[in-house]
């Protein structure tokens, strides 16, 4: 939940930092269509930001972007400018990435020639799957498995057949290609519940809901704030979305009259093969 | 009447000067280029460089690239230590990384003591200018470039983008960046790469890069620092008007 505050916090900076801007509102933007507001977006791109790509369309250049790197999040944030701190970050759980091995194992095969017993040693220990707080089953099941080999490829390494350890930590990248989690089994820690919102204005959240993004299940939830400074109300959207084990996050906090673009971004949402598939 | 207004109003117009076209050494490339207009162009020999205001690119020689062109240099300093000039042999040999050229940690540390031995050779403060090296350490060295050179003969070239790749990652390219976009071509009949790389998380920051490889050299342009839009632009207009002398190559892959 450490991560969460931390990106509360960073919101909430840029609503107050945002307070003296112009509204940047425009006098026809509550009558465009769906299209309309996705042929605002910029050409897509694809980031990389863990080892899983995802492809969206950017927003508008008047929408520049940040390195999202706080709360355990990684990614890219686009703030818009002359506004009243408007805000829109897609970006990667670390967290949940992080537990997958599958590139660290296949980054020690490639290597395995160029290291000596202690390297060898050290690098193997660094790419084991520790499950002591597993996400599910299929984790308990494919970590312990995946160790036996990752143990035989030790035992391997020892007697200098360099074949059988490559076989071995193969097998163990196979078992690790059998985890594979939900959107609810990695979701809860990350659900925005609005605390630390609360000593800067009003702010009411509203019920997640399900739906779809990229071909995979999501959950969207919503929100409102009303500065008590200004008295201005601030929208905000969040998107969950889970994909070869890893958790994503689309996010706005701005002015009603945006949120049609941020859908339209989300909409764009795609992921591209990664180096390791579930 | 009419037409002669025209003309006025053409007359009129500021003609852009010309942009200044030059030729330079930069270390083995002889390198014709047009300074983009409104930039300063400043000779350090092995490195060019363009300045306007905060803005910088520069064009520089990244020494030999191939095994061949690594060897010649080994030589060379073999040359400069006999004729007593090892101070030299070791300067010479010290503006190389002798680990780009080893495809794997293992092979680099095989040769390693040879390459200490050559360039960890150190003048006796006490000694006067003209001092030679004892005929034991003479020996020793004369041994370790024998044996350095036997290695690097037997090295096999890599091929471009490994090259291109590895000169990336010892300008700073590291893992918070990432490979916006590359393009293979040749270059006055030279290979080239051009690399852009981009921040890793928000494709901000991005920088230009065009490795051309030129007698078994690297001969690189890269945007350094300032705004983004000014470097792109200098850099573009180099990057076109760059032509290499033609006496200069020899081969594929040269």
């Amino acid at each position: 939940m450490h991560r969460f505050l931390a990106l509360a916090t960073m919101g909430l900076a840029t609503f107050i930092a945002g307070c003296g801007g112009d509204s940047g509102s425009s006098p026809d933007s509550a009558v465009r269509s769906p299209a309309e507001w996705a042929a605002l977006l910029s050409e897509s791109e694809v980031f990389v930001w863990d080892d899983q790509p995802i492809e969206f369309s950017l927003p508008p250049v008047d929408w520049v972007s940040e390195r999202e790197q706080s709360g355990g999040l990684m990614g890219v944030r686009y703030v818009k400018q002359k506004s009243v701190g408007e805000r829109i970050h897609v970006a990667e759980y670390t967290s949940v990435g992080k537990k997958d091995r599958c590139k660290e194992l296949e980054d020690l095969m490639r290597e395995l020639d160029d290291l000596n017993a202690r390297e060898f040693a050290k690098r193997l220990q660094r790419a084991r799957p520790y499950a002591q707080h597993p996400l599910n089953a299929s984790e308990t099941e494919g970590s312990e498995r995946a160790n036996e080999r990752l143990d035989d490829a030790r035992t391997a390494h020892r007697s200098g057949d360099l074949d059988e350890v490559r076989d071995r930590i193969s097998a163990a990248i196979w078992d690790l290609h059998w985890v594979d989690y939900s959107l609810d089994d990695v979701v809860e820690p990350a659900i925005f519940t609005g605390k630390g919102y609360e000593q800067f204005g009003k702010i009411e959240v509203f019920e997640p809901v399900r739906g779809e993004v990229a071909g995979e299940p999501s959950l969207s939830l919503d929100y409102s704030f009303v500065a008590h400074d200004s008295g201005r109300t601030y929208h905000g959207r969040e998107v969950y979305v889970e994909h070869n084990n890893r958790l994503f996050v689309a996010s706005f906090q701005g002015l009603q009259e945006n949120l049609p673009l941020f859908d339209a971004l989300v909409a764009t949402i795609q992921f591209p093969a990664g180096s390791c598939e579930h | 009447m009419w037409i002669a207004l025209v003309t006025g109003i053409v007359a009129c117009e500021p003609e852009a000067p010309p942009r200044a076209g030059i030729e330079v050494d930069i270390g083995v490339h002889v390198v014709a280029f047009e300074i983009p207009r409104d930039w300063h162009h400043v000779d350090h020999g092995r490195e060019q460089l363009f300045e306007l205001e905060t803005a910088q690119i520069s064009l520089a020689d990244f020494g030999p690239m191939t095994a061949k062109g690594f060897a010649e240099i080994i030589r060379r300093a073999r040359e400069l230590f006999r004729s007593n000039q090892w101070e030299d042999a070791r300067t010479l040999l010290m503006t190389t990384d002798p680990r780009r050229f080893f495809s794997s940690e293992v092979r680099w540390k095989s040769v390693r003591d040879e390459w200490k031995q050559i360039t960890h050779i150190r003048r006796d403060e006490e000694a006067g200018e003209s001092v030679g090296v004892s005929a034991d350490v003479e020996w020793q060295v004369e041994g370790a470039f024998t044996q350095l050179l036997a290695e690097v003969n037997a090295l096999r070239d890599p091929d471009f983008e490994t090259v291109a790749l590895r000169a990336l990652e010892d300008i700073g390219h590291d893992e918070m960046r990432a490979i916006a976009r590359t393009e293979a071509f040749a270059l006055s009949g030279r290979p080239a790469m051009r690399i852009d790389t981009w921040d890793r998380l928000s494709h901000r920051g991005r920088r230009q890069h065009l490795f051309i490889a030129n007698a078994g050299h690297l001969l690189v342009l890269r945007t350094e620092m300032g705004p983004a839009n000014v470097l792109e632009a200098g850099f573009e207009e180099l990057a076109s008007s760059l032509v290499l002398a033609h006496d200069q190559g020899s081969g594929p892959g040269a």
